[in-house]
């Protein structure tokens, strides 16, 4: 217990001995996680925005549906309606929102306009949600039956405008004939050119009957809580709500080229990461080199004394874990706090590169991720490859004779 | 343990030879000699006589070539590598002529550094440190780090702690080197006093004729030779 106290008092001590060289190296590691942060918290920032276009409000993060459905979307392979089992995934803590939907093809025509459309039917809560609310380009929500509204390039294809009735035909629930008519109620944003073009959106009731598929369901698109790369929470969620016949399927299971592109992105991201770990790591060996050298007599004089080697190279341990940590810590809070500024105010493309990005139906901004696991993976390497540099005054300690001359 | 016969200290036929890129270096050629419990000794001889290579074996900093040291009837040269550094710690102060002190801790906790590592406790450390820090006239230095201390008040510190633990040898290497003449009196004044109060037997390397004259024993060395 002395013993502890001792190396802590000498550890602390050192580390203010040469006060410039420990603000410096602490700064250093603090300067190379808040950079790290930054940078992954943007990168990986994109790739939500990205998910969250691509899937996020369409195809949902998580899909429930009978295990025949994916990958042909077929409406035969629907589900039937379990509102007990639905009320307790809305519960569950890790879901911010779960909506039924029954899906399909049809073509819809309008005089000698026609094209094909991905039929979507939709819950009036989900309706209600605001992302929904916040979509529509022209027109307006409204329960009326029959009412349908289109992605806005559809509409603009079949040439179509608010209070016109369109005629949807295809192929219902197990062969059946499908057919009705529905009024524009209004058009929208999808944020993704490729659902302008297809989607027409219905209530569910309506679908459900347009199909002749009556109380069921294509699947449940499920919006986790948190929809952060790093968490996939699919195989959770399965396992606390399983229901008979179906299955859980992640947009990662789903959209496997997604996925694989971004993960291609990242480790160009990763590269420049390794990087700065390198030219840091060499930093801190270098500073550590010099401590070594510094101290080696008065290693020689402590073991002289009769002090153990371990307990020595124990003290040059902590004073480098200190420093590393204290640095670590200021890099993690300015990181985090820089991420918070550039989540209330994100970074916004400018020139052509943002006009592209708009004219895909993205935003052209960068927001960053806020997931912490971020800081900490970088924390974690960072401290890592301080206490790895610790590794040469270490061995001067273990390498030193007592010997005095 | 020990017949009042028996000396504190017994170096029998202590052999060191370096080995050098050039060869072998005979640092010591078969010393032996005696040392009685309480005395105040000085080994002299000039540079490179083999002085310092003697008392880092007699100290158990370095292991001999041949030979065998006892102290206070323990062989320590049959000892293990652990059990060295336990004997150095519990039974030999060293003063060195520089880099004694830990920069980092002050002048009392310097002196209390050996006590600490033996893990006495604080208030007991913390009054003897005070007590030999007095003895060697510090006092009202007790809170000064050693950059804040002269090379003789430094030395002074160092003696101060190797005295700490009540070892029964200290082992001081031209402790004055470094020193002018009134700090090196002062010093073996010093040094001189707790020799008498305390009883412990010093034994110190010095190349300086002033040192010399005032050692009770004198320990003349001559190319790792003891001359009559
Ligand atoms: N590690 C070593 N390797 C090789 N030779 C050494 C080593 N240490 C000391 N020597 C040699 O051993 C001899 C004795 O050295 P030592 O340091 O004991 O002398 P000294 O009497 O203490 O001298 P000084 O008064 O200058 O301190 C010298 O010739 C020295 O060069
Ligand atoms: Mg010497």
């Amino acid at each position: 217990m002395t013993l502890v106290r001792l190396a802590l008092r000498l550890a602390w001590r050192n580390l203010g001995r040469n006060r410039r060289r420990s603000l410096i190296t602490g700064a250093a590691i603090a300067f190379a996680l808040f950079f790290a942060i930054i940078m992954r918290s943007l990168q990986l920032g994109v790739y939500n925005h990205m998910v969250a276009t691509v899937v996020g409000s369409m195809s949902g993060y998580v899909q429930v549906s009978d295990t025949a459905y994916w990958p042909s979307q077929n409406l035969d392979y629907a589900l039937y309606e379990d509102p007990e089992w639905l009320d307790e995934l809305r519960a569950d803590r890790d879901i911010a929102s779960a909506y039924p939907r029954l899906q399909g093809f049809s073509l819809l025509s309008v005089g000698d306009q026609s094209g094909v459309a991905q039929w979507v039917g939709i819950s009036p809560e989900e309706v209600d949600a605001p992302l929904w609310q916040a979509r529509l380009a022209s027109g307006s929500w409204t329960d009326a039956p029959g009412s349908v509204w289109l992605g806005k390039r559809l509409a603009e294809q079949l040439r179509v405008s608010v209070g016109d009735t369109l005629v949807a035909m295809g192929q219902g629930f197990q062969g059946s004939m499908a057919g009705a008519a529905w009024v524009v109620a209004g058009t929208l944003n999808m944020g993704n050119p490729e659902l302008e073009k297809r989607s027409a959106v219905v209530g569910l009731a309506d679908a459900q009957e347009f199909a002749g598929a009556y109380g069921m369901w294509s699947y449940v698109q499920i919006t986790p809580r948190s929809t952060e790369l790093s968490a996939d929470p699919t195989a959770d969620l399965g396992a606390r709500h399983p229901l008979d016949g179906a299955h859980f399927l992640g947009w990662q299971t789903r959209m496997p080229e997604l996925i694989q592109a971004i993960q291609a992105d990242s480790s160009g991201g990763k590269v420049i990461l390794f990087i700065l770990y390198v030219v840091i790591g060499f930093g801190l060996l270098g500073t550590m080199i010099m401590l070594a050298n510094e101290r080696q007599r008065e290693f020689a004089m402590q073991l002289a004394m009769g002090m153990r080697r371990g307990l020595l190279a124990g003290i040059v341990f902590v004073e480098v874990v200190l420093l590393s940590v204290a640095g670590a810590l200021v890099g993690a809070l300015l990181g985090r706090i820089a991420v918070l500024i550039l989540d209330r105010f994100p970074l916004r493309l400018q020139g052509d590169v943002a006009a592209a990005m708009e004219q895909q139906g993205w935003e052209p901004i960068l927001p960053p991720s806020l997931d912490w696991s971020i800081t900490l993976t970088h924390g974690g390497i960072i401290v890592v490859i301080a206490l790895l540099s610790a590794a040469w005054p270490l061995r001067t300690v273990f390498k030193t004779s007592p010997v005095h001359r | 343990m020990s017949a009042p016969s028996q000396p504190l200290l017994r170096v029998d036929h202590v052999v060191k030879t370096y080995e050098s890129s050039a060869g072998p270096v005979h640092a010591v050629q078969g010393v032996s000699l005696d040392l009685q419990r309480g005395a105040f000794a000085a080994l002299v001889g000039p540079s490179g006589c083999g002085k310092t290579t003697l008392l880092n074996a007699i100290g158990g900093l370095d292991r001999v070539t041949s030979g065998q040291i006892w102290i206070d009837g323990t062989e320590i040269t049959a000892l293990t590598d652990r059990e060295t550094i336990e004997f150095r710690l519990h039974r030999i102060g060293f003063v060195f002529q520089a880099y004694n002190l830990v920069p980092v801790l002050n002048a009392w906790e310097n002196v209390a550094f050996v006590m600490e590592l033996q893990g006495i406790g604080v208030r007991d450390r913390r009054d003897r440190a005070f007590e030999l820090l007095a003895a060697v006239g510090l006092t009202g230095k007790e809170l000064q780090r050693p950059s804040q201390l002269s090379g003789g008040q430094q030395q002074r510190v160092a003696v101060a702690r190797a005295l700490a633990s009540r070892p029964s040898l200290v082992l001081a290497d031209e402790p004055t080197a470094n020193l002018d003449s009134k700090s090196t009196e002062t010093l073996l004044d010093i040094m001189r006093d707790l020799n008498h109060q305390e009883g412990t037997t010093f034994l110190f390397s010095t190349h300086d004729q002033r040192v010399i004259n005032r050692a009770e024993t004198i320990f003349r060395l001559e190319d790792g030779q003891l001359a009559r």
